[in-house]
């Protein structure tokens, strides 16, 4: 890529309102806060954190979300997890068995912190980090 | 773990919880849980239309972690610019 291709993509922002992705580009040399729409086709990569489908009741394979002989998305260590919550949410119909459901809650909780090592840890090995976040 | 064996596992301790509770419970643990961990990473590409300045997002988005123009990193701007555009 050339340098004029690397100054002009660089001038480009974007940010994020009702549900969609804005991209302008700066519109003066001197960075002054004036954005003008982006006039050109180009390619737009978004990394994002995505959520897995939905559970359907539908039997079989295929699209449309996760059925009832598929498995989620997310490592098959944290499946569990998923089930220790609905138990939970169980017990918690039932004010005589509130003391299961808090057990039940803290084994959630405790995946949930698994989790987020997990995602925050290399796969080769190597020491978690903490990614950053905007706000 | 599959959806039937997820629901045979509550129902071991709720029997008389119905399969469409059970997994409106699921489909709550499996999207918090993916939005509490960000476990699961994706990349989504798409191209720019000239003067088009908004492109929805797709609904499985839980949050965007960087974005490319043209395959560099481009900032994420503070707030919204000052002129409103609608396009």
């Amino acid at each position: 890529m050339s340098v004029d291709q690397r100054t002009a993509a660089l001038k480009k922002v974007y940010w994020l309102e009702r549900d969609a992705i804005g991209l302008a580009m700066v519109s003066s040399t001197d960075s002054s806060a004036d954005y003008i729409s982006v006039n050109e086709v180009k390619e737009v990569t978004i990394h994002a954190v995505k959520l897995d489908e939905d559970f359907v009741a539908t039997t079989g394979t295929g699209s449309g979300g996760i059925r009832m002989g598929e498995s989620p998305a997310i490592p098959a260590e944290f499946h569990d997890a998923l089930a220790k919550y609905a138990i939970a949410k169980g017990y918690e119909l039932n004010p005589a068995t509130l003391q299961a459901a808090q057990y039940f809650n803290n084994e959630w909780e405790m995946c949930i912190r698994e989790g987020k090592k997990y995602a925050n840890k290399g796969r080769d090995g190597s020491g978690y980090h903490i990614r950053q976040y905007d706000y | 773990m599959t959806q039937k064996q997820l629901i045979e596992t509550v129902q071991q301790h709720h029997p008389n919880l119905g399969e469409t509770q059970i997994r409106i419970f699921l489909n709550k643990a499996l999207n918090e849980f993916c939005r509490k961990t960000r476990i699961l990473n994706t990349m989504y590409t798409f191209n720019t239309t000239a003067d088009i300045r908004y492109y929805d997002l797709d609904d499985s988005i839980a949050e965007v972690t960087r974005v490319d123009y043209d395959g560099y990193e481009i900032p994420r701007l503070v707030g919204k610019p000052e002129k409103t555009d609608v396009s």
